[in-house]
């Protein structure tokens, strides 16, 4: 595998990403504004953040593509550059390839912009590791999207970089290759690869951001653990099962009534009484099963970029 | 440097190894040169159609005199003296009786050419022969008779005729008079030259050929557009494709914009460089096969080199940040009209600048960066005696003037290769390069 000796020196750190007071406008435009960030090094840091909050542009910071108009982005322990750092791979959300190169030749490109000399055996390595072995000689275009896809990851990640920035990497993927995905973003972060990663899939994000950020209008609205986030919204949801899902509409003390088809999500009133909700859910229908819980990512997603 | 490297690497591999590079490589210099070509071929070969002339000679002397040219020249000039193949059309003529040849006959006759009976007809008044003629003795008429061989043709026996009969009626020495009105020849030659180390004997100068003297010239403005033109057409797809398919966005998140705009330059360059040793080996091998390696202008090649790098970086980076800040062809196409004014407006005015390479029209023109790569190179090809200090100053202009370009290049080309929607308009580009965003 290729070892870059850079990492050697970025020694014992604590956050690999810091943004102090970033603001970055077009025009009138504020696109981001006096964000703080902390990104911890080996961590997967979910960026989340409704379509035009200025996640792209705080990722464009962070590569060093874009240039804030106030404040501090330091990155990798450097607090100036004027191209992203070698250690930096990225993949953005809209694909990026040449169509008309080779697949082995295009993952080698991108392997020496980002300072490997040799990256053949790598190119290899990883084209078989992702099931793309076959493909090493097809010409891009003649590739499905999904495997589109995997060909972009392995020119982001070829490298070995510390810092990984993945922009909804599953979308166009199947099942499977959504799992071979996500293990090997896992393991890369096992070998010391610290993860930002933006995606609208909450329950993704969920399951596999250590600390999440979200980020509304240019504001930072969220930032911790799901934990912690989900700690400040406290225990006011009720997950239920009923025969009749039409009976639950204006309940009292209920503010938002969700039917996901197989179960109902209840959003409770600020020190919402549960046990009056349940009594009035019962005289109305059977149910099938309760619990008492905290509101998920999507929901929590929802209500913020929802109220505006 | 490794990265610009890589990134010229790429870059010239995308514009040399493809097909349409080994097509656009054959095709693009038949573009070019087979409009001139093409029309003396088929010129030449195809139109062996007889041309009928009908002839009405009023001075009852001629006619018999064009009968008898008419049969030589069938016999001789349209046919090839070596494979015998008829190159031209014979000329075939009809007598018309003077006794009906009103106004009203000619109107036939003209009828008779307009359905393709008849070439033409030609009306010889009786006064031919007759010196101090106030009116032309001799009318042609054709659908085109300003631009016919077969009017040459007719001209040129009848006057060489009347010229004989009026010596022979006055009473002159026929060798005489050709000897005392024949032409004094002004032979046109080259300047004269010592050889390299200036201690020989002076060179003759050579004869002076209009052909090689207009077309030599015109021929190495015409190459350097051909590269141009051939280095251009990639650098724009190559960038849209960057930007349509958001390749740009990945390649500036490891390389900077400049670094980027480096790369692609080096190996668009390298690129054109490749063209242009494909196209003058095949020259040199014609002109060695042919016997005229004296006829290369070999001084003309460094400064050649030297105009058309510097013309390659100016063009190439302007037409990477229209490109960058176009979503689609057309709308790229829209402003590569502002490339290719630069390059076309020299077309119009090679001429004047070879006839005249030192005059004050040719030394201001030349020395407007934009222009000067192609009219320079014009001058110098067309005049052994430009002065050195114009060429050094228009090199000098052409690459501050580059470097002017590529920098303003680079700025709009670092913001439009991330923006997205409607397309900016000039000012908006203007103010990319000079403002930001």
């Amino acid at each position: 595998m290729c070892f870059d000796s850079r990492i050697l020196a970025i020694g014992v750190m604590s956050n690999v990403v810091e943004l102090d007071q970033v603001t970055k406008t077009f025009g009138p435009q504020v696109a981001v504004n006096r964000l703080d960030l902390s990104i911890p090094e080996g961590t997967v840091y979910g960026f989340i953040g409704p379509n035009g909050s200025g996640k792209t542009t705080t990722i464009r910071m962070i590569l060093r593509i874009f240039f804030p108009d106030s404040g501090r982005v330091s990155v990798l322990g450097a607090d100036q550059g004027s191209a992203a750092d070698d250690r930096l791979g990225y993949l953005p959300e809209e694909r990026g390839l040449y169509r008309k190169m080779i697949v082995r030749d295009v993952i080698e490109f991108f392997g020496k912009l980002k300072g490997l000399r040799n990256c053949r055996r790598e190119a290899e390595e990883w084209l078989a590791r992702l099931g793309l072995a076959d493909s090493a000689k097809k010409r891009v275009d003649g590739l499905s999207k999904g495997m589109s896809q995997k060909v972009q990851f392995i020119s982001a990640v070829i490298a070995r970089p510390k810092l990984l920035i993945l922009d909804e990497p599953f979308s166009g993927l199947d099942p499977v290759n959504m799992e071979l995905l996500k293990d090997t973003i896992l393991d890369l972060r096992k070998q010391g690869t610290t993860v930002l990663f933006s995606t609208h899939d909450m329950h993704v994000a969920e399951k596999m951001c250590d600390r999440v950020c979200m980020i509304y209008k240019g504001n930072k609205v969220l930032d911790g653990t799901l934990a912690e986030i989900k700690g400040q919204y406290g225990l006011d949801t009720l997950r239920i099962r009923v025969g009749d899902a039409t009976c639950l509409r204006n309940l009292q003390g209920v503010v938002q009534v969700n039917d996901y088809g197989q179960y109902q999500e209840l959003r409770l009133e600020s020190n919402g009484d549960s046990q009056a909700v349940l009594k009035q859910v019962l005289s109305h229908t059977t149910l099938d099963h309760f619990e008492r819980t905290s509101p998920s990512l999507h929901d929590i997603f929802v209500r913020i970029a929802g109220a505006a | 440097m490794h990265k610009i490297l890589t990134i010229a690497i790429r870059e010239y591999r995308a514009m040399i190894v493809t097909k349409g590079f080994l097509i656009g490589l054959a095709i693009v210099p038949i573009m070019f040169l087979g409009g001139a070509i093409i029309p003396q071929l088929i010129g030449k070969s195809l139109d062996l159609d007889d041309k009928k002339l009908a002839v009405i000679d009023r001075s009852g002397r001629l006619y018999p005199v064009l009968e008898q040219a008419a049969l030589q020249y069938n016999t001789t000039v349209v046919f090839d003296s070596t494979t015998k193949k008829q190159i031209g059309p014979k000329i075939v003529l009809e007598s018309i009786p003077i006794e009906g040849a009103s106004d009203e006959l000619k109107l036939d006759l003209s009828d008779r050419v307009r359905q393709r009976k008849l070439h033409a007809f030609a009306d010889i008044a009786p006064a031919v022969f007759e010196m101090r003629l106030t009116e032309p003795p001799v009318t042609y008429h054709s659908e085109n008779s300003a631009m016919s061989d077969t009017k040459r043709w007719l001209d040129s026996v009848i006057n060489g005729e009347v010229r004989r009969a009026r010596i022979a009626e006055s009473g002159l020495d026929a060798d005489l008079v050709n000897g005392v009105t024949s032409q004094v020849v002004v032979d046109g030659r080259g300047l004269l030259t010592r050889n390299s180390s200036g201690t020989g004997p002076v060179q003759p100068a050579a004869k002076s050929n209009a052909m090689e003297t207009l077309f030599v010239p015109m021929g190495c403005m015409m190459l350097m557009f051909m590269l141009i033109f051939m280095a251009l057409q990639p650098m724009l797809e190559c960038v849209l494709e960057e930007k349509q398919q958001r390749v740009g966005e990945v390649l500036l998140g490891s390389v900077n914009s400049t670094q980027l705009m480096g790369g692609k330059l080096l190996g668009n360059v390298a690129g054109s460089l490749t063209v242009f040793v494909i196209y003058a080996s095949a020259g040199f091998g014609i002109a060695w096969f042919n016997d005229v390696l004296d006829k290369v202008p070999w001084r003309v090649v460094p400064w050649f080199l030297l105009f058309h790098v510097c013309a390659v970086l100016m063009f190439s980076g302007i037409t990477m940040a229209f490109a960058s800040a176009s979503n689609n062809l057309q709308e790229a196409q829209g402003y590569m009209m502002l490339v290719w004014m630069p390059l076309i407006v020299p077309m119009f005015v090679w001429l004047s600048i070879v006839q005249n390479p030192n005059g004050s029209f040719a030394t201001w023109f030349s020395l407007i960066p934009p222009v000067t790569p192609l009219t320079m190179v014009l001058r110098i090809a067309a005049s052994s005696a430009v002065p050195l200090w114009q060429i050094l100053l228009g090199v000098a202009l052409t690459i501050a003037f580059t470097v002017l370009c590529v920098v303003v290049a680079g700025r709009i080309f670092r913001i439009g290769m991330l923006s997205q929607g409607k397309a900016p308009k000039l000012v908006d580009l203007l103010k990319w390069a000079f403002v930001g965003v």
